[in-house]
């Protein structure tokens, strides 16, 4: 899984290319912590401010900020 | 009609190549260090993406084309996933790889050096051997297997001991070389001498080497 960052840590070496192979399984939706019964707010991160697909004025959905 | 040819090895390097192929290196058995294009390998889903990561072992269906190899399928037998987990073993096992891309040449016989890869790089994942041993005994045994080790005469920095396992380290074959550990000040000095070794051997600075340094 996530091999492209796994790659890029394999070539570059750094630190900083292997914390994000790491924290690439991490990033989760709030909704998926909201099953556990955690009382977390569903909400997507970032939602409305901030896409990690690309620029925010691009995505539709987001334009309501 | 193309010609097909299996080759064991492991993939020592991979890059990106265009948008969705990798090039990747693997060290074979059969015909040493090769390169070979791994064609779609970045496309999701692709049945290349897995087996051309780096420390993928197993068997590789290669084609000659009229300049490169390209690589058509895999079976891989060993994954070394858990390296991906740890942090300084991922390192370690990145200066072995290095190691391994520095002294490897294409269309030699690399036995000795993708079975001492092999036993090292299961090594470093087994809790019986600390990471410091492991690059100790693979670094002495890479230059002994390329024949540029000088001996343990000049090295007046060895005890007893130490003086054992480095004959221990020469005379032993890879997939025998980690079957015991060795106490504390016996490693130490073995580290020593290591480092006079490699910089009096290897020419190069090692990316990865720098990292570990400071790891340790």
């Amino acid at each position: 899984m996530y091999e492209d960052e796994w790659n890029r840590f394999m070539q570059t070496g750094q630190i900083s290319d292997y914390l994000t192979y790491r924290m690439h399984g991490m990033h989760r939706d709030y909704k998926e912590d909201a099953a556990d019964g955690s009382g977390k707010i569903q909400e997507r991160k970032n939602a409305g401010f901030r896409s990690s697909y690309g620029d925010c004025n691009k995505v539709g959905g987001n334009r309501r900020v | 009609m193309q010609d097909f040819v299996v080759l064991t090895g492991i993939v020592i390097k991979s890059e990106a190549i265009g948008e969705y192929d990798r090039r990747v290196v693997l060290l074979t058995k059969e015909r040493g260090k090769l390169a070979a294009f791994a064609r779609g390998a970045r496309r999701p889903g692709n049945r290349l993406m897995a087996p051309t990561n780096p420390f993928s072992f197993g068997q590789f269906r290669l084609f000659e084309g009229r300049t490169s190899y390209n690589l058509s399928e895999a079976e891989i037998s060993n994954y070394f996933e858990e390296l991906r987990a740890d942090f300084a073993g991922a390192y370690y096992g990145m200066y072995f790889l290095e190691l391994c891309d520095y002294y490897a040449r294409e269309n030699n016989d690399e036995t000795g050096m993708l079975k001492l890869l092999y036993q090292s790089l299961r090594a470093l994942l087994s809790d019986r051997f600390s990471n410091r041993l492991v690059r100790c005994i693979f670094e002495l045994k890479v230059i002994m297997v390329n024949g540029e080790f000088p001996g343990i005469k000049g090295g007046g920095l060895l005890g007893e001991s130490a003086a054992y396992t480095v004959t221990y380290i020469m005379n032993t074959p890879p997939e025998r070389l980690f079957s015991s550990d060795v106490k504390p000040e016996v490693l130490e000095e073995l580290r020593l001498f290591c480092q006079v070794i490699c910089k009096r051997t290897f020419d190069k600075d090692f990316k990865s080497l720098e990292i570990l340094e400071n790891l340790e």
